[in-house]
Formats: C-alpha cells, sequence, structure tokens
C-alpha cells in the first residue's frame, strides 16, 4: 500500500513536471515559432540565447500577482473553475504511453477514459464563463459549448475506427499494433477529421472564438489575473501536449521508430505535432462561428460516420 | 429466428423511420398525404404480422419478449384503433396545419412502445416500453404549440407523468433488488406471500401504472391533459396508451396474485371502486366534452380494474370485451368531437345542439355510443358490463356488483345531457356544413363493433 | 480498484495541487484591492446590469443532438473492441443503429438545428 502510495506520488511529481515543462517550453517555442514566422525575433533578452529564461520569469511573474475576484461574479464557481480545469488535465496525463513500459497506468479501456475525462474542460469553461459576469466571458462560454459539443463527436468517433483496426481501446496496445504501419497510413480520413477536431477541442486557431482577442478581449478567462488565470493557461498547454501525445498514440506510431530510444521518439513526435499546431496558429485566419458548427456537424461528422463504416466492412471481409 | 417474433415491432420502427425521412424529401404540399400515407401502410402490416403471430406462445430474446395470445390480441387490438385514429386525425392535422410527420411518427412511436409493453413479462423491457409511450404523449399532448392549453396539458402530463415513472423504477428496484430478477414469473416464483420488501415494490409498481391509468388517487392530471391535447390525440390517450398499461398491469397482477398480500388486492378493490364513483360523480359537473370524456375514462378503468381484482378466467374474458366495446365507442364519440370541432363550433357539450338534424348519421350514432358507454342492451357496452357483472356476483362479491350497477345508473345523468344537446335542442349553424368521409368511416366503423358485439360478443374473446 | 489507484490518487492530488498552489502564491503577491479594481473589465466603462443572459434555446436542441451522438459513441466502442469476434453480425446490428442515429442527425440537419442562428 505504502509503496503503492509512493509511486504515484513519484509519478504525479513526473506528469506535475512534464506538464510544467511543457507550460514553460511551449509558451517559448510558441513565441519564437511567430516571431520566425512574422520575421522578427521574439523573446530575446531574459535568458541568453534566445531567452529561454522569459518564460520562466513570466511564470514568476503570476506568483506574485494580486489575487482578484471581481465584485459581480459568483465567488464560488468563480474559484471552482480552475480546479476543474487543471484536475482532469492531469488525468489525462495517466494514459499516454510515452515508452513500452513508461506510462502511468495503461489501462484496457484507455482511450475512453481519456476522451471521457476530457469533456470536463467544457464544463471549466463554462463555469468560468458563467461565473465572471462578464458578457466578453460569457460569450466566449457559449461559442464554447458549440464548439466543444460540435467537435467533440468527430473526435471520438473517428478514434472509434482506430479502436476497431487495432481490437483495443488500451493505448498501449494500440500503438504496439501499429509496429508495421502507423495509422495514419491506414486511416488518413480519421487523421485528418482527428486532427482538425483535435485543434477546434484545444481551442487553437482557427478555431479559437471562445477567446478571441480582437473581439472577446480573451474570451471566458477575461476576468482570471495571476495564479488562477495561471491554472487556465497551465491546463491549456497541458491539453496541448496530451492531445498532441494522443494524434502520435492513435496514428503516428506511438514511442514506435528505429534506432533512437522509445521516449526520444515520442518527444520528437509530440513536439512536431506541437509545432505543426503552433505553425496553423500564425497562417490561418479564424472562421466564423457559422462556419465552425457548420464544419463540425456538416462535414467531419459525416465523414467521421463514413470512415467508421468503411473501417468497419474493412475489418470484417478483409 | 427470433427476429420473426419481433415482426410487428420491426415494422412500426421501420414505418417510423420511412415517415421522417420521406417528410425530408416530398415537397411541402404533399407532405401531410405522405405521412399519413405511409402510417396506414405501417400499419396495415403491422396488424398483418400480428395476426400471423397469432397463435404462437414463446419467449425470445433471454425472455425480454414474450408474444402468446393475450398479447397478440392487444396488438391487433392497436392496430385496429391506430388506423382509425390516423383516420380521426387527417383532417384535424391538416386544419390546423400541424407538422404532419412529426404527428404521425409520434403516434406510431406511441405504438411501438404500447406494442412492446404488451409482449414482454419482463419489467426492464416494459419499462422500456412504457417509457417510451409516455415520452412520446408528453409532445403529443403539447402539439398544438400556439394553444396556451395545449403546452399546460404537456408540461402538466410531463411532470406528473415523470414522477410516475420514477415511482415505477424505484418499485422495480425493489423487486430486482429483493429477488435477483427481472421476470416477473421468476421474481413471483421465489416468494413467499406477504414479504414485505415485495408490498412495498410492488406497491411502488402498481402506483405508477395506476397514474399512468389515471385512476382514482392519481387521475388529478388526466383531465387538464385530455382537455388540453389535440382532440385526436385525446381519443388515442383514452384507448390507447391506457390500455397497454392495463395489459401490463394484468400481467403484473396475474403473476402476483399469489404472493400478493390480501391488503394489495383490497387495495385495488379500493382503487376501482374510487375510479368509477369519483369519475362518474366528478363527470356530472362538466360542460367542456374532453374533460367530461376524461372523467368518464375514469370511470371506466374503474371497471376493468374489477376485473383484475377478480382475477377468473370469465373475468378476463370480460375484460377483453369492455376494452373492446368501450375503444369503439369512445373512438366514434371523439370522431365526431373532432367534426363539430371542425365545424368552429367548439368542444362544449352545447356545441352537438342540433347534431341530429344537421347530420342524422352522427347523430345517431352518437345515441348507439352513448348507449354503449352506459350498459343499455343491445348494445356491446351492456354486454361487457353484464359478464362483469356475472364475474363478480360467481364469485360473491355482491356489493360490488351492485356499486357497479348504481354507478351505470349514475353515469346516465351525463350521457344523457349530450344526448339532449343533440336531438332535443337546436341552434344555429352558421358556417357551411362540410362533410368528412374519413370521420363518417371512423362512426360507421365503431358502430358496427358496437352493434356486432351488442348481439355477438363472443368475436372477442376468439 | 487496482486499475484506478493511480486516477483516485491524481484527482486527490490535484484537487490539493490547487488550493495549495493559490496559499503559496499568497506569500509572495500583494493583497488589498479597490473597488475600481474589483469591478468586471468592461473596455474601461462602468458594466451595465448582469452580464448573466439567457441561452438561445437552439443551444439545448443542440445539446440534446450532442447527447444523442455522445452516448451512441459510448457504444461503438465496446463494439469496435469485439467486432473481429462478432463478424457480420456484428456489422449488422451495428449498422442498424447508426442507420437510426443517422436519420436523426439528418432530419436535425433538415430541420435547421445545426445552423448556427
Amino acid at each position: 500500500m505504502v509503496e503503492q502510495l509512493v509511486w504515484a506520488a513519484i509519478k504525479f511529481a513526473a506528469v506535475l513536471g512534464f506538464m510544467s515543462f511543457n507550460a514553460i517550453f511551449l509558451v517559448w517555442l510558441e513565441r519564437k515559432v511567430a516571431g520566425f514566422i512574422q520575421y522578427r525575433y521574439g523573446p530575446m533578452v531574459t535568458g541568453k540565447p534566445h531567452g529561454w529564461l522569459q518564460t520562466i520569469a513570466d511564470a514568476v511573474k503570476l506568483l506574485a500577482k494580486e489575487d482578484i475576484i471581481p465584485a459581480l461574479a459568483d465567488r464560488k464557481i468563480f474559484i471552482l473553475a480552475p480546479l476543474v480545469m487543471i484536475v482532469p488535465t492531469f488525468l489525462l496525463h495517466i494514459v499516454i504511453p510515452f515508452g513500452p513500459n513508461l506510462i502511468v497506468k495503461d489501462m484496457e479501456m484507455g482511450v475512453l477514459y481519456f476522451f471521457a475525462v476530457s469533456g470536463f474542460t467544457t464544463l471549466a469553461v463554462v463555469m468560468a464563463g458563467w461565473a465572471s459576469n462578464n458578457k466578453y466571458s460569457l460569450l466566449g462560454a457559449i461559442r464554447a459549448i458549440a464548439q466543444l459539443i460540435g467537435y467533440e463527436l468527430p473526435l471520438i468517433i473517428s478514434v472509434a475506427a482506430v479502436v476497431l483496426l487495432a481490437g483495443s481501446m488500451s493505448t498501449q496496445e494500440i500503438v504496439q499494433s501499429q509496429a508495421s504501419w502507423p495509422y495514419v497510413i491506414l486511416q488518413p480520413i480519421g487523421f485528418l477529421v482527428f486532427f482538425i477536431a483535435a485543434l477546434a477541442e484545444l481551442n487553437r486557431v482557427p478555431f479559437d472564438l471562445l477567446e478571441a482577442e480582437s473581439e472577446l478581449v480573451a474570451g471566458y478567462n477575461t476576468e482570471y489575473s495571476g495564479m488562477r488565470w495561471a491554472f487556465f493557461f497551465l491546463a491549456e498547454y497541458g491539453n496541448l501536449a496530451v492531445m498532441s501525445a494522443m494524434i502520435v498514440t492513435l496514428f503516428l506510431g506511438g514511442w514506435q521508430g528505429p534506432i533512437l530510444p522509445p521516449l526520444v521518439w515520442f518527444l520528437l513526435k509530440i513536439y512536431l505535432v506541437a509545432f505543426v499546431i503552433i505553425w496553423f496558429r500564425w497562417t490561418f485566419p479564424r472562421v466564423r462561428p457559422d462556419q465552425l458548427s457548420k464544419l463540425g456537424w456538416k462535414y467531419l461528422l459525416p465523414a467521421s460516420l463514413v470512415n467508421l463504416a468503411l473501417t468497419s466492412l474493412y475489418v470484417v471481409f478483409i | 429466428m427470433q427476429y420473426k417474433l419481433l415482426l410487428p415491432e420491426i415494422t412500426l420502427a421501420a414505418g417510423i423511420l420511412a415517415i421522417i425521412c420521406a417528410d425530408l424529401v416530398v415537397a411541402r404540399e404533399s407532405r401531410r398525404q405522405t405521412a399519413f400515407g405511409l402510417g396506414l401502410l405501417t400499419l396495415t402490416i403491422y396488424l398483418m404480422a400480428a395476426a400471423a403471430l397469432g397463435g404462437v406462445t414463446e419467449h425470445a430474446f433471454a425472455g425480454h419478449l414474450l408474444v402468446d395470445p393475450w398479447g397478440s390480441f392487444f396488438k391487433l387490438f392497436f392496430g385496429v384503433t391506430g388506423l382509425l385514429l390516423l383516420f380521426l386525425s387527417y383532417s384535424y392535422v391538416g386544419q390546423r396545419s400541424l407538422a404532419p410527420a412529426e404527428f404521425v411518427a409520434l403516434l406510431l412511436g406511441a405504438y411501438l412502445g404500447m406494442s412492446l409493453m404488451v409482449s414482454s413479462e419482463q419489467l426492464l423491457t416494459a419499462y422500456v416500453g412504457l417509457e417510451l409511450v409516455s415520452l412520446t404523449s408528453y409532445l403529443l399532448a403539447a402539439f398544438l404549440r400556439q394553444d396556451p392549453l395545449s403546452t399546460e396539458a404537456g408540461l402538466k402530463y410531463f411532470i406528473l407523468g415523470s414522477v410516475a415513472s420514477a415511482t415505477l423504477l424505484f418499485g422495480i428496484s425493489f423487486l430486482y433488488g429483493y429477488t435477483g430478477s427481472l421476470e416477473l414469473a421468476t421474481i413471483a416464483g421465489s416468494l413467499s406471500t406477504g414479504e414485505g420488501m415485495v408490498v412495498i415494490g410492488s406497491l411502488l409498481f402498481l402506483c405508477g401504472l395506476l397514474f399512468k391509468l389515471a385512476a382514482v388517487p392519481f387521475h388529478v392530471w388526466a383531465p387538464d391533459a385530455l382537455q388540453g391535447a389535440p382532440t385526436p390525440i385525446t381519443a388515442f390517450f383514452s384507448v390507447g396508451s391506457k390500455v397497454a398499461v392495463l395489459v401490463l398491469a394484468g400481467r403484473f397482477i396475474s403473476h402476483f396474485s399469489g404472493v400478493l398480500a390480501q391488503e394489495v388486492h383490497y387495495y385495488l378493490l379500493l382503487v376501482a371502486i374510487g375510479s368509477m364513483t369519483v369519475g362518474n360523480l366528478v363527470a356530472l359537473r362538466q360542460t367542456n366534452l374532453k374533460r367530461l370524456m376524461a372523467y368518464s375514462s375514469i370511470a371506466h378503468i374503474g371497471y376493468l380494474l374489477v376485473a383484475y381484482f377478480l382475477g377468473t378466467p370469465e373475468a378476463y374474458a370480460a375484460l377483453r370485451v369492455y376494452v373492446g366495446v368501450y375503444a369503439a365507442a369512445n373512438l366514434g364519440i371523439f370522431a365526431i368531437i373532432t367534426w363539430t370541432e371542425s365545424q368552429n363550433r367548439g368542444i362544449e357539450i352545447d356545441s352537438f345542439r342540433g347534431l341530429g338534424r344537421v347530420q342524422p348519421l352522427f347523430g345517431l350514432a352518437l345515441g348507439v355510443f352513448v348507449f354503449s358507454l352506459v350498459g343499455i342492451p343491445p348494445t356491446g357496452g351492456f354486454m361487457g358490463k353484464l359478464l362483469l357483472f356475472m364475474a363478480s356476483v360467481q364469485e360473491a362479491h355482491y356489493i360490488l356488483a351492485v356499486i357497479m350497477v348504481l354507478n351505470g345508473v349514475l353515469s346516465v345523468v351525463y350521457y344523457y345531457r349530450m344526448l339532449r344537446s343533440a336531438f332535443f335542442e337546436d341552434s344555429e349553424w352558421i358556417a357551411p356544413i362540410t362533410k368528412n368521409a374519413a370521420l363518417e368511416a371512423v362512426v360507421l366503423v365503431a358502430v358496427v363493433v358496437v352493434m356486432v358485439t351488442g348481439v355477438w360478443p363472443g368475436w372477442l374473446q376468439m | 480498484m487496482e486499475t484506478y489507484f493511480e486516477v483516485l490518487f491524481f484527482i486527490c492530488a490535484g484537487l490539493l495541487f490547487y488550493p495549495f498552489t493559490m496559499q503559496a502564491a499568497r506569500l509572495f503577491r500583494p493583497s488589498g484591492s479597490s473597488a475600481r479594481k474589483l469591478a468586471n473589465y468592461e473596455c474601461g466603462v462602468q458594466p451595465i446590469g448582469q452580464a448573466q443572459v439567457q441561452f438561445h434555446p437552439n443551444y439545448y436542441l443542440l445539446a440534446l443532438l450532442f447527447v444523442v451522438l455522445d452516448v451512441e459513441a459510448v457504444f461503438l466502442f465496446p463494439w469496435a473492441v469485439q467486432l473481429k469476434e462478432l463478424g457480420f453480425f456484428g456489422l449488422a446490428e451495428m449498422f442498424v443503429f447508426l442507420g437510426i442515429i443517422v436519420v436523426g442527425l439528418v432530419y436535425a440537419w433538415k430541420k435547421k438545428v445545426i445552423q448556427w442562428q
């Protein structure tokens, strides 16, 4: 029992470290990539070379910021929302296979667990938006519902096709079943649908309507500041890394790869996917709300259903 | 092949899907024809499938489904009433420009639920069927979206109906928790008489069903729901969903009659007598036709519950005749109400004034139906009451028989007011009177059923 | 229980992590706010009225559609794992199920539930 607890604590610490690293590294990466794409330098001063200390300095700044809860806000929900956001992010890391034996817990129904837990994000966003009692926040939350709802289905259904091929919901077994071919080759439609839907679930450009800074200030977390805001931030980048990891696990062969050790392969792939997602941000314009729901319900959902049907035919007859 | 046994239900489900799909592609003008046409087709196939399974007694799908003659009789009954209801509502839907596909699909959805209910002795399947009926009923009750009364009906029905469903489910959980089985026969077999948990469980279960039946202590929702609902749906509530619930209650009681405490039986008797008396007494004061029919149906449910209290084969045979005739007479009256309503005369008893002069067919038919509901020979209603009366005398329940007769006398008073309005009072019919072939057909069929049963009740017992 | 021990631990740890960090940050951060600072942000002007408005009813339709399809998705997973063993029978069953769901989706689509208004 004690041993189990200690192990769990070590695993939690590792996940926490991974998340913190992601928040710091991915933000730095995002700024740098933005800089290069936009023909400028990005952070250069704090920490040389290339301002690598900048995001750590930002984290320290956030820690020292005043805790402001707006007078009109719904206090309890306002305080709870970051909690609802951050806990599922921890939980999502449990089923990510970093290597053949490097996983917090290989569950028999890992994939289903992953998407069940990731559904909490919507709740947190709605809580934050509603409790803030701010017009921008609520607009952000309202858009968030439509968006997260509309894109969760294609996401899940395209995963079902992968599960069909692998014959298992365990993330480890899915990775192992990709020893010869990664599923991106067998499941091109599924991969495309999943990738687009994942972008929407992550609220990344071109689907960042719920925090469109040019119209909604910051969307659902307008009223959040200091550490409370930092939790949203941490969760957001944690989710970005976790979703990239899921894309890698489901479609890109996970930790499989020649020569290099599995962990290195896995991290390389994750950050490659994360890089592509960041690249999108500085390339694509934001979609309109009507286009958003149209794309999700009228294109991605039917596409994922067709993909599922084709895959099931393939599994049964070939 | 097990699926053969499920053929009637599969037909209905396929029909519903076909109606919804057809509605999406057909031009707006022909939507009503398409929906009702497909509805008629579906119910006809349903009838044939149910008739083909008429003599079969078989369990299927691990006990979830039971096909037996008792259930098949009611499936045929549902098929016929469903067809009549479609005829009844065709012009109504057109006149009010209601969404036809949704109307027919929801109605057939309710029939699917009813069909499941009567073909199961497994509590979970029965519950799913019951919920299907309930959910579609809530929607149908609120189908006149612009009408505040209809919305009120839907809302009241929904809130109170959910409570009933919860009670029912709670009862099921007691029975399941205590015996570890969901099948009525197994549950009843593993019990000895009067065990406390079972009494609680079966009382909760029965209360849920009695609620859906609108039997007396649980009847308060019924008049409001039946008054506000569209007239064809009011007809459906009084002859469709209630009968299915009645069958389920019957299956439950017949299995449990041995193990239920005597008190539960007397509780049932109390409910039966209460329903009869309260229904008839309150009906005396009604002026709105739909409310009047609602209370009258409460009263008739009381008579039908007597059959379950008695529990003899004679009583069950009487029940079939009673249900058949009651449904025919009720559908007939509702067809006439639908017609007077379509002539912009409202749904008060006074709306019938001059009916005998303007539409002699409907006037005469109204007479037949009223005679039948009261129980005057040579109509079928007399036969139903007589058989029930004899069954109770046979079991030496003389006081019960007397109460039933007294109630019959009581009901004469308010039914007579309908007749008086139709024949002995007159008023101006302003609008040009339009005939409606579909409604006339319904009325004729109902008259034939009522009269034939009056002389030969055996055909309903085959 | 054995499977979910880590999950339980992560939930507890996560629940503690947030208040713990908030308390720790208290050591560094200044406190004491003015009424101005606690006002809701509305581009610098005084906020007018409550922001907690009613949602468009269309959201409920969308949510219903979502619930139906999401529950369907949950059914998909066990089926997907077992399909190789179930063979053609499982395939046919699921196609019927999906067919019914798709009819619902098409219906909602045609009735403009999905359209942003």
